[in-house]
């Protein structure tokens, strides 16, 4: 493509796919960093929550007219909320649509935690004080707080407008299940699997100022991720429009889905910068955000059968699972078909059917957490692969490698319709065992025998799916009117010819500031550093779609497609410019360090300065008709089509990066300690926009699941007592609880993203799967009592390797 | 009625990144929201209000604590140091540009208390192993990097 | 949560029977209380700010119940205890035995913590109950001797 004289365009770098320095570093490291508690406004008012200390309980009264004595103090009890508000809206259909939720608790409080009254004083201080003086008299009522509990005859009925504790449910069947199981070789059934309850507990905890402006309405600086869903929930249930809302982000410190669903919070705030006519401050105290923000979905799966051929075809699986969300649906039920993006998880399982309820407990609310509802169903089905392995005597390796979609199977569509882009799985295992150094530790794994040590090996493999289709909404209800997706950004040149982009996202670590300018640099033929980047929400003056915010694996194909379309928009404006300037034709002119250059002229050229001063200020040089602005917005669009909700079947994702992880682990037979000895990881989210940023994002992935697996629970008693509200109890993973990860990449490249890329960031929970395979591979060394829980302290440990026989396991062969 | 806790306030001096500022405080303030409140440094920031984060972690006369662990009236004629002091005549110093070589932070939340836990650790010990380095960082929690990365960072930062 | 124990108290027995029956006294002994006690007879309220560490000391909205007595043999007391995150319940007996001017006393009862302390009542909630009984108790001690 060079031309004959001037620029050789071939020989420009390419910024893509280098680990370029991170824009946000600058000030993150010297503290300067702006957060949601570091926003503060003269006259500003601070709220403290009165929560309910139990986990159900009527209401028998409020009485907020001791803390309103003292000076300066506003309250607002949920007898007000009912007033000002309708209930928030529901995703689901009747009867789970029924519900109402509002942002404070009426009669009834239904999870320990659950706000009941807002105070707001003049200091932080005097609104504790003051919302210690709120009398409010309980009365307690029986709990519920497991899965198989609520959906029991006699249990305690948590909403009596919904008329039931299944919020949702369907049957979802594709392919031959019944057929599959009847002519199957060998079935293998499993009473019960359990995916346990845990938060990815950002460091920062939510936190937002909001002033009310009679005019123009709310502004909210904060750290929710993902504004437009909230926005969504708050316009209608505080009876107005969403234009009389401004987000503003900036800063987020950690979110990983938790900070979705902030919404009641912040509409509590809403309601008292309203009431007061005052800014309205609010941070959470970490015990208040492990009790009453959000946490991770616990899953419980029942009756699990599995058709297995003699070969070791594996040809699907049956199951009724139950999806513990809390006490309120909020997000859900979307998480009940979130998981079938990923249906047969990476194997080529044919004959699937999932009897998936959500339900409601006496428990915090779920929000989607790092992996949301797919790393639940991704655990799963590695946890069958591998007891199918164990119990009809497969090597794991093999028996995961003959059932692997295979790599001139891409694009592969799945037994639901969703198309797989592309992927390498067998070559991913095949280079983590090498990595790991499998042959020896499996000869180290026999020597240990006997030592009082057993050494385990475990495999897991997962997907991250990415740039999800919201048309799923429509398979839990077909009313919903969102499908698709997209994201936002704006593309200009500032008076002095510097290149700025403005992004619609909510950026809580991911580095978009840095990629974002990587890819509008090889656009537009500047360097990154070049590149201002506005990232943050900012709803008043920045770019959006309903779309907008920062979650679910998808960056790299919406938002930085967001970024390639608008500075191709750009460069189009640019190249006019400097074609009518340079008097030359539009197809000669070519962007390259820092100016426009005509390709067959070395001596014509035009530094971006100089050139986009002529729009900017000396426009009368320009020619009459020709129309720019330097300031381009483009709405990237990925190719989705809505599925068919009758069915259940279609595209629910566009891309689907993998990762396989491979661990070895020490288990002491004594005491059930589990020491990790190795652990790797291989990574395929296709091209790579900045490999530093790719392993970043997999580290930290893979040190959450870790921690979940041996650290990490969120546990209630049977009156709905949440015992872990602090790091005391919740021990969140530390330097020393998780090893070293050595890791490495393939890339296969995704046809249908702009750029190659896959979305990536989730990880899929991989070290729930590998850890809990390794456990397994431990477990056999002994009595072979199946890992069950992806949740595994000591005491599991070693109740595991003391279980005789094989409780809950039944294989039968024909 | 108020029955509000009666407050004793104390005025107490301390010097903060070479500031010297007099501030009255009361007695049950913590010494991170005098920091975070009464100057406004902000990066000073909390993570969990128990001790068990380290988000809040500056050097006090040079020794590492958890800010949200002391008192402000304890604070009274101390030394106290935030990541602010970190960088050397505005230049980023060789820890922190060690951080951004490799990747050691993403959101940056616990980054100031990190990089002053990494500070203090060198201090104490200038070639540490990587047991050495995971131990002197177990104080801070880190949520988004594994703390791969860190210890990747700290250890360049010591071999340089 | 159970729990109990015994204690000797250098008070006779009668004295003690007064002190523990009279709302008054027995919220003067009890450290965390900051505001005088309201109620007469067999059921009065105290606001008390118990200290609980890392957790500060939140304010609770305390009453106390007379259940049931034999004068100067044994009493059973309810509490019951709330505030703005937390809520403590409690039932428990105490008998006092001995002559002369030291009093015996053995308790027991059922200790149960919601909300924000429920996790702190897991790892420390007996040593802490325990350590107030106690504190009551030398209080009482030390007014009476």
């Amino acid at each position: 493509m060079s031309q004959t004289t001037g620029i050789d365009v071939a020989e420009q770098q390419e910024w893509k796919g280098q680990s370029t320095d991170r824009k946000e570093d600058g000030r993150l490291l010297r503290g300067e960093g702006r957060f949601a508690d570091d926003w503060n406004r003269p006259g500003q008012l601070y709220v403290h929550l009165v929560r309910s200390p139990y986990g159900h309980a009527r209401v028998r009264s409020v009485d907020v007219s001791e803390a309103e004595e003292l000076s300066g103090v506003v309250t607002l009890t949920g007898s007000e909320v009912r007033e000002q508000t309708d209930p928030f809206q529901q995703l689901a259909p009747p009867p789970g649509g029924e519900m109402r939720d509002y942002c404070l608790a009426g009669d009834r409080v239904r999870f320990m935690g659950e706000p009941v009254v807002a105070v707001a004083a003049p200091t932080r201080r005097l609104a504790r004080d003051a919302a210690e003086l709120v009398r409010v008299d309980y009365e307690p009522l029986e709990a519920v707080t497991t899965a198989e509990g609520t959906v029991a005859d006699g249990a305690p009925l948590l909403h009596e407008e919904v008329g039931t504790n299944v919020a949702w449910q369907r049957t979802f069947d594709w392919g031959d299940i019944d057929g599959a199981l009847e002519h199957a070789d060998h079935v293998v059934s499993i009473d019960r699997l359990h995916f346990h309850r845990f938060s990815s507990t950002p460091l920062e905890a939510s936190a937002a100022l909001v002033e009310y402006d009679e005019g123009g309405g709310w502004t909210l600086h904060c750290n929710n991720q993902m504004p437009q869903f909230a926005v969504m929930f708050m316009a209608p249930a505080l009876r107005t429009t969403t234009a009389r809302f401004r987000y503003v982000t900036k800063d987020i410190g950690g979110g990983f889905g938790i900070k979705i669903t902030s919404y009641p919070y912040l509409t509590i705030l809403c309601l008292l910068a309203r009431k007061a006519r005052r800014p309205i401050k609010w941070t959470e105290w970490r015990s208040e955000h492990i009790m009453g923000s959000a946490h991770g979905n616990e899953r419980t799966f029942l009756d699990v059968r599995v058709p297995v051929l003699d070969d070791g075809t594996i040809l699907g699986f049956d199951v009724r699972a139950l999806d513990d969300v809390g006490a309120y649906t909020r997000y859900e039920p979307l998480g009940g078909v979130i998981w079938s993006q990923v249906t047969p998880g990476c194997y080529r399982f044919r004959n699937i059917r999932v009897d998936y309820s959500t339900v409601v407990t006496n428990k915090t609310p779920a929000g989607p957490n790092r992996g949301y509802s797919r790393m639940q169903h991704l655990w799963f089905i590695e946890r069958v692969v591998d007891i199918v392995a164990h119990e009809l005597g497969f090597d794991p390796v093999e028996l995961r490698k003959q059932n692997y979609i295979q790599p001139d199977e891409f694009p592969y569509e799945t037994p639901n319709g969703c198309v797989y882009d592309s992927g390498d799985y067998p070559r991913m295992l095949d280079l983590a065992l090498e990595m790991v150094g499998h042959d020896d530790w499996r000869r180290r794994r026999e020597e240990a025998r006997g030592s009082g040590k057993l050494i385990g090996i475990g495999i897991g493999t997962t997907l991250d799916s990415g740039a999800n289709n919201f048309g799923q909404a429509q398979l839990i209800n077909p009313h919903l009117p969102y499908s698709g997706n997209g994201e936002m950004a704006n593309a200009r040149m500032d008076l002095f010819g510097e290149v700025v982009l403005t992004l619609g996202t909510a950026p809580q670590g991911q580095s978009h500031e840095t990629t974002a300018a990587q890819v509008a640099a090889d656009i537009l033929g500047v360097a990154p550093d070049e590149v201002f980047v506005r990232t943050g929400q900012d709803t008043g003056r920045g770019v959006y779609t309903g779309f907008s915010g920062t979650y679910a694996s998808q960056f790299a194909v919406t938002g930085l497609g967001a970024v390639q379309g608008a500075a191709e928009a750009l460069k189009a404006d640019l190249v006019a410019v400097a074609a009518a300037l340079l008097e030359v034709s539009e197809e000669d002119v070519v962007l390259a360090d820092g100016a426009a250059h005509s390709k067959t002229d070395p001596e014509k050229s035009m530094a971006l300065g100089e050139l986009v001063g002529v729009v900017h200020t000396n426009n009368t040089a320009l020619p009459d008709d020709l129309e720019v602005t330097l300031n381009r917005n483009y709405l990237y669009r990925p190719p989705l089509s809505a599925p068919d909700t009758e069915s259940a079947f279609g595209n629910l994702t566009l891309t689907y990066a993998a990762q396989l992880h491979v661990c070895v682990l020490e288990v002491d037979e004594e005491t059930g300690q589990v020491e990790i000895l190795d652990y790797v990881a291989v990574d395929d989210c296709g091209r790579r926009i900045n490999p530093m940023v790719v392993e970043g994002q997999v580290h930290g992935a893979a040190a959450l699941g870790i921690g979940a697996v041996l650290n990490e629970s969120l546990v209630y008693d049977e009156d709905g007592q949440l015992l872990s509200t602090n790091f005391l109890d919740y021990k969140a993973v530390t330097s020393v609880d998780v090893p070293d990860i050595r890791m490495t990449d393939i890339e296969s490249p995704s046809p249908f993203s702009p750029s190659g890329a896959k979305g990536m960031g989730e990880g899929g929970g991989t070290p729930l799967h590998t850890v809990t395979a390794a456990l397994q591979d431990v477990s056999a060394q002994r009595h072979g009592a199946l890992v069950t829980d992806t949740h595994n302290p000591a005491e599991t440990v070693h109740r595991l390797l003391r279980t005789e026989g094989k409780p809950g396991l039944q294989v039968t062969s024909n | 009625m108020s029955t509000t806790q009666p407050q004793t306030s104390t005025q107490i001096t301390v010097t903060v990144d070479d500031i010297e500022y007099q501030r009255e405080v009361e007695a049950s303030d913590l010494l991170v929201h005098f920091l975070r409140d009464a100057l406004q440094l902000t990066q000073v920031v909390v993570g969990c209000d128990t001790g068990n984060c380290g988000a809040c972690s500056v050097l006090w006369n040079g020794r590492l604590i958890k800010s949200c662990m002391m008192l402000a009236v304890q604070a009274d004629g101390a030394e106290i140091t935030t990541v602010a002091s970190l960088a050397e005549d505005g230049e980023l110093s060789g820890l922190q540009e060690s951080f951004s070589e490799n990747h050691a932070l993403q959101c940056g939340y616990c980054t100031p208390g990190m990089l002053l836990a990494a500070r203090s650790l060198l201090d104490r010990t200038p070639e540490p192993s990587e047991d050495q380095i995971r131990r002197g960082i177990k104080g801070n929690i880190c949520r988004c990097t594994g703390y791969v990365n860190i210890v990747r960072a700290i250890q360049a930062a010591a071999g340089s | 949560m159970r729990v109990e124990g015994s204690s000797s108290v250098q008070m006779s027995r009668s004295d003690l029977w007064d002190a523990l029956t009279d709302p008054a006294a027995l919220s003067r002994a009890l450290s965390a209380t900051v505001a005088p006690a309201a109620g007469e007879g067999d059921r009065w309220e105290v606001i008390i700010r118990p200290s609980l560490g890392s957790l500060g000391r939140p304010r609770l909205r305390a009453t106390f119940e007379l259940v049931d007595q034999q004068p100067g043999e044994w009493l059973r007391i309810r509490m019951h205890a709330i505030g703005s995150e937390n809520v403590v319940d409690a039932e428990g007996e105490a008998r006092l035995s001995g002559d002369g001017q030291s009093t015996e006393v053995s308790w027991e009862g059922d200790v149960s913590l919601g909300g924000v302390i429920g996790s702190v009542g897991q790892r420390s909630g007996r040593d802490l109950v325990q350590a107030q009984i106690d504190q009551v108790l030398r209080s009482l001690s030390r007014a009476g001797a």
